[in-house]
């Protein structure tokens, strides 16, 4: 029940409820994961269900997303911390000219839960920055976030370098964001694109072998 | 009918936008970037490095974008306005002028950005009818001071689309800005002044609503945005010109004589079958091979 009140607050955008109802669930007891799982990425799913059949824009997109933002950041000290050995060790940012943390957040969080290793490089990060991570901490896979059509040209930057560099067998790249869809990603010469957090780890785990 | 003596370029383009006999397909670019001209080897980016470019290219129209000072969450005041040599392009030119005026949406993106301003229009109604009025006013003050500079045209340019759709309901657009852009078109037209409306992305949603608006001509039409020219001209193609349609892999492309061939032949039915002004969606920027883009614009 208090899943679905949370899914429910996240789809009507209402912050102050869904702030409270997450708050509830954790003062509760209840399983931050589950929590996190069965009410507030359903709750954006269905977000994303509406957007998709154009009942919903670009603005609600962004309101739900920076919402679940807030309440990821309120469930995070109560998710489990991955025990044992990682999936995978994944370098994740917005791209350069790109100032929304919208989106690869989530992509970014479920990911660790899913058991990988993050490197989480922030905002408007220039292409060599996260190749300079990527093989510092000797990642799997480098994802690119770009929100906006006027910085998906810098993805592209980041994926010629790779290549040029001769890093390309090294790191796996892939693409996300409200602007970027499979076509982007094959024109570019991206290893994948993902829709949405869920998505994302199923890609990043195809990738590397990984079967669940 | 073809006219009888070649038409200068602001006669070509005022022609096509009053159902007047033309002798060629007009061309345009919204935007050029001083790097393009860097590339080309030009060692400036001033009117004269610009001009020569559009002699190359053949172009018939220049757009000119004005400059501000930039502060946060405030519009600058009409006196901090400079239309770079503006008077140079309209009395020293044959080239037909356009200004660019930014409307509310747009505006509100470059003060609060998406994050902010988005939230703002679905949250707030007040605060959207006053920031619309705003700018309402401002535009008519800066469009009434490049009337007195002789300008020839003005695009309206408030990007109210992503790739994917408009940014916010059609039904607020519909309630809020569009009755504005509307009202603007109206107020320039009452001058004699023919009006563009340009907006990135797909609009389709509330293309209706725009051509009924009274605009003279749409700008930009990226068929990667699943704008395609065709199907707009045959649904409103008899009420409004279409200006755009090029994307970058066309110039790409055009390498391949087949392929720049047959976008030629797309272009010459496009006239045929209404008024269009060819030019890129994009304007040019780093990237674009001008050699190229101009054999196609020496082709059609």
């Amino acid at each position: 029940m208090k899943n679905e009140a949370i899914a429910e607050a996240i789809v009507e955008l209402e912050d102050d409820d869904a702030l409270r109802l997450v708050q509830e669930a954790i003062d509760e007891g209840l399983d931050a994961r589950d929590v996190l799982e069965n009410g507030v990425m359903a709750g954006l799913r269905e977000i994303g269900n509406r957007f998709e059949s154009k009942e919903y824009f670009l603005a609600e997109l962004t309101m739900g997303a920076k919402l679940v933002d807030q309440l990821i950041a309120l469930l995070d000290p109560h998710l489990p911390k991955i025990q044992g050995p990682k999936r995978g060790v994944v370098v994740i940012g917005a791209v350069k000219g790109d100032l929304h943390s919208i989106g690869y957040g989530m992509v970014a969080k479920q990911l660790e839960l899913a058991g990988y290793e993050i490197h989480n490089m922030g905002i408007n990060t220039p292409p060599m920055a996260f190749i300079d991570k990527a093989r510092e901490v000797k990642a799997d896979i480098i994802g690119l976030s770009a929100f906006l059509v006027t910085t998906i040209p810098y993805c592209s930057e980041v994926i010629n370098y790779v290549r040029d560099m001769g890093l390309k067998d090294q790191f796996k790249i892939i693409i996300g964001g409200a602007e970027t869809n499979q076509e982007v990603a094959d024109v570019m010469g991206a290893d994948g694109f993902a829709p949405n957090a869920s998505q994302a780890v199923k890609l990043c785990d195809q990738l590397l072998g990984i079967t669940v | 009918m073809t006219p009888e003596k070649p038409l200068s370029s602001r006669q070509c383009i005022y022609n096509l936008i009053n159902r007047l006999p033309i002798d060629r397909i007009p061309k345009g670019e919204l935007v050029i970037d001083p790097d393009v001209l860097m590339a080309a080897g030009y060692a400036q980016s001033g009117f004269d490095e610009t001009l020569e470019m559009i002699h190359y290219l053949g172009l018939d129209l220049v757009v000119i974008s004005p400059k501000y000072p930039t502060n946060p969450h405030r519009l600058p005041t009409p006196a901090d306005y400079h239309w770079p040599d503006l008077n140079r392009w309209v009395q020293q030119t044959p080239l037909f002028t356009f200004a660019i005026l930014d409307g509310a949406f747009e505006w509100g993106l470059r003060l609060f950005g998406l994050e902010d301003f988005l939230p703002k229009i679905v949250r707030s109604s007040d605060f959207v009818h006053e920031f619309i009025h705003q700018v309402e006013t401002y535009n008519i003050k800066l469009f009434e001071n490049l009337v007195t500079e002789g300008i020839d045209g003005i695009i309206l340019a408030d990007d109210i689309a992503s790739s994917a759709s408009v940014l916010v309901r059609p039904t607020t657009l519909r309630n809020t800005f569009l009755p504005s852009l509307a009202r603007q078109a109206e107020m320039i037209q009452s001058k004699n002044i023919p009006v563009f409306f340009h907006s990135d992305g797909n609009y389709s949603l509330v293309i209706e609503d725009i051509v009924n608006a009274g605009f003279d001509g749409l700008h930009c039409l990226d068929k990667n945005a699943g704008m395609e020219i065709n199907k707009i001209q045959e649904q409103f193609g008899d009420r409004i010109c279409l200006w755009g349609h090029l994307v970058a892999n066309d110039v790409t492309q055009s390498v391949h004589t087949s392929f720049r061939a047959e976008l030629v032949d797309q272009i010459h039915q496009l006239s045929v079958q209404g008024r269009i002004i060819l030019g890129t969606t994009s304007g040019l920027f780093t990237g674009i091979d001008t050699s190229l883009l101009k054999q196609i614009y020496s082709a059609v």
